[in-house]
Order: C-alpha cells, then structure tokens, then sequence
C-alpha cells in the first residue's frame, strides 16, 4: 500500500478530470472472444453488455497504471473495484464505434474498521454513437488503500 | 413472458472458472495484472495460488444470467454491481436473482431484480440490482415474415 503521502488536498483536486476519452469498436472478433471468455452464447447483432464497460475503459485514454498514478498510486499498491453501474439507453452492436469520454466526478478518503485509510474515487465514462446523449454510461468506483505513516 | 414479485431468476453455474480464459480476457481488457495468469504474482500478494478472475467476467456471467432469461442482451437497461470478493481459477460460481418489483414502461415490461454471484460453497462476490426489459423493445422477432 501507498503511505499517505497523496494528501486529502491532492485527492480533491482530482474531481473534474477530464478523462482524453478515445474511441473504441466492438469488432467481430472482440465479440467473438469475449463471448468465449465469458461462456455466452455466439451470434447475434446485439453486443454482449459487458462491452460497455470494456468499451468505456479500453477507450478512456489512459492505461490503468496511468489512472492508478494520477492518484499516486501503482498496482503494486493493490486497487480494488468498489463498483460499476452501467446504464443503456441504446443496446451496444457488434461493428458498432463508440467515442468515450468522461471524468472523474467524487473522490474521498475514508477509514474503514478493517481496510484502515483508504480513497474512495468515481469516475463516470460515457458512451456516444453519434445519436443524442449517450448510448450507455458507467460509473465505476476504484478503491486506493492507503498506508498511514 | 409473464414475471411476478419473487420470481427467481434461473441460475448461471460456471462449474469451474477456467485459468485459460483470463489470459484472452486479460488481453481483451489491456489488463497487465499479472494475478490473472501468474500463480506466483498471486503468491505474492498473499492470496493463494491460483489465478484471480478478471472482475469484468465475474459481472458478465450475472449479465448472461440476465440476457438468457429476459431473451438477450438488449434488454439490460441498468445495472449496479458491488465487488465484494475474487474468484480463482477452478471456483465453482452462480448467478442468481429474484424479481423485486415489476411495472409498464413505454409499453414494456420492466422486471426490477436483486443479483449476485456467489462462489459455491464460499462467499458472495457480487452483489446489486438490475432494470431488464421482459417484453421486445422492438419489431416483434418471433412475427411470422410478410408474404
């Protein structure tokens, strides 16, 4: 774990980034895989609804190791998923490009019983088609253990 | 397709979560974790030895659960997932989930449910809700053809 050398002030100037935002296509091959990798069922025009999260991560514009640093942490340090809330207004399709962008919208830290000092950051990532407002939003949180000195 | 308060959704078992797949998902996600293919990075982190599931397959395998019974993966309109807990290669999993409420929507059957997904014989690893529509958001696909 990091010692908490990233300070509270640090964490919440951290609300209102911007991700770089990309773009990602659900080609038929993503497809193909992921549906492998999950055990689901192959085929279909509709994309398996897991590749809102995967579109909206892949295509953020940062590596995870790049976000993990923006909050001064590394993987070594051990972020966990709090939790993801995906929201589909219009069903995502195989050959379907997707533009993402998003920020991270509330950051805090807290101190658990068990878990000690820890952050607290959400961030939400949005899908767009092309059509008005997005095609599916996630809203992830990543928990940042915290060492205190 | 007609859904009541307290129907219990059918169960998705994973009899054995496959080491093999977490290296394609890995790939797939642009994941460079090692814990998901590397027994002794997972050593190290003091979790045991085998291979932890991608958090991301752990939820797909609730959404199957949801698409094969509502009758495909256009019909997921929300979902709120929590990580509670990791599955390791060879875990025996289970989605499941009960019908806590049911309304009309735009014409649409809207069917509220409580899920999870639980390690056979050990802890809960997920835990939320989802909104999936019962009824065909579009042309009716089981309409016999014009002409």
């Amino acid at each position: 774990m990091t010692a908490v050398t990233f300070s509270e002030r640090d964490l919440a100037s951290m609300v209102g980034r911007r991700f770089p935002g990309g773009t990602y296509a659900i080609t038929p091959w993503r497809a193909w895989l992921t549906n492998d990798v999950v055990l689901a069922p192959q085929g279909g025009e509709h994309a398996h609804p897991v590749f809102v999260f995967i579109a909206a991560t892949s295509a953020m514009g940062v590596s995870w190791d790049e976000l993990f640093a923006w909050f001064g942490a590394t993987a070594a340090d051990g972020p966990l998923f709090g939790d993801c809330d995906i929201e589909i207004a219009r069903p995502l399709l195989v050959g379907g490009e997707y533009r993402v962008e998003g920020l991270v919208y509330a950051a805090e830290r807290k101190q658990g019983r068990r878990a000690g000092v820890f952050d607290l950051v959400r961030y939400r990532l949005e899908l767009h088609d092309g059509a008005d407002g997005p095609a599916a939003v996630c809203r992830n949180s990543i928990v940042f253990p915290r060492r205190t000195r | 397709m007609t859904v009541r308060v307290g129907d219990e959704l059918p169960p998705r078992d994973i009899r054995s979560v496959d080491a093999e797949k977490m290296k394609t998902m890995a790939a797939l996600l642009s994941d460079g974790n090692p814990i998901h293919w590397d027994v002794d990075a997972v050593r190290a982190t003091g979790l045991g030895d085998r291979p932890i599931n991608q958090g991301p397959t752990n939820m797909a395998y609730v959404l199957d659960m949801l698409s094969s019974w509502s009758g495909g993966h256009d019909r997921l309109r929300r979902i709120r997932l929590r990580f509670t807990g990791n599955v390791f290669a060879g875990d025996h999993v289970r989605a499941s989930g009960t019908v806590t409420d049911v309304r009309d929507e735009d014409g649409a059957t809207v069917a509220e449910c409580e899920v999870r997904l639980d390690v056979v014989g050990g802890e809960t690893v997920l835990s939320g809700t989802a909104s999936v529509t019962c009824e065909p958001a579009g042309p009716d696909e089981t309409a016999p053809p014009i002409g």
